[in-house]
């Protein structure tokens, strides 16, 4: 590994680090008790496995695999691991785009609905991704890849605004 | 109207140049997820989106290089 990568991975763990710090009091202040944002640890890709087991999730995503892959090539990404209480209720991972303009969320997954009851993630995740953003001066938010139409609306009704040709929906940072 | 927007370019313009403080970065965190909240009650029981084989493939889909 380039030094100019082990570098750019302490400065931008962080970087992480403050957003996750900032993204934690915020879902507090707004009444989330019970929330916690993390890193993705080994705990959360351990906690992820039981996903597997559920019949209704929509993906077969091997969360170890690919963050391991994700970490070793972006030393930049933003990373979230949701818990309620002590329960792991969502993941996501991103990275800025090469000319660090935009912060692309590049994958999302709640736990799946027959694991048991839930709270919303999506409006913790944009907030952390917002934050993250601004500390590192992004100046847009870009969803890709949205898997069916029902994210998609979803994700508009956020503000949002998706781009057939490249499958991404955008949002400014203002 | 001219004004909203003018004062708009010039925050970009200025946050291109000097970024967020911890403070304005603390209070958008607040603003935004108060504005969220509503919106939130109605997220699909099956929330995922993305490609993780690109990720695993290391597939590179970016144009803007």
């Amino acid at each position: 590994m380039l030094a100019t990568h082990i570098d750019a991975e302490q400065r931008y763990t962080k970087l992480r680090k403050m957003a996750l710090d900032t993204a934690q009091r915020t879902f507090q202040s707004a009444g989330n008790q019970n929330i916690t944002a993390s890193a993705i640890t080994p705990m959360a890709l351990s906690a992820s496995k039981l996903w597997g087991q559920s019949p209704s999730r929509q993906v077969d995503w091997d969360w170890f695999e690919g963050y391991n892959a994700f970490k070793f090539r972006y030393p930049k990404r933003f990373e979230i691991a949701l818990w309620e209480t002590n329960k792991l209720i969502g993941l996501s991972m991103g990275r800025p785009t090469y000319h660090g303009t935009a912060l692309r969320l590049d994958v999302v997954e709640a736990s799946p609905p027959d694991l048991g009851d839930r709270p919303p993630i999506f409006d913790m995740i944009l907030v952390a991704y917002g934050i993250y953003a601004r500390f590192i001066n992004a100046s847009e938010i870009r969803i890709m890849n949205p898997i069916n139409d029902d994210v998609k609306h979803y994700y508009e009704s956020f503000g949002y605004t998706y781009v057939d040709k490249k499958d991404y929906l955008f949002r400014e940072v203002l | 109207m001219n004004n909203i927007t003018d004062l708009k370019k010039a925050q970009k313009k200025k946050r291109e140049k000097t970024g967020w403080t911890q403070e304005e970065i603390e209070q958008m965190a607040a603003k935004e997820m108060q504005e969220h909240k509503k919106k939130a009650e109605n997220e699909p029981e099956q929330l995922v989106s993305g490609d993780m084989q690109k990720i695993i493939d290391g597939d590179d889909d970016e144009e803007n290089k």
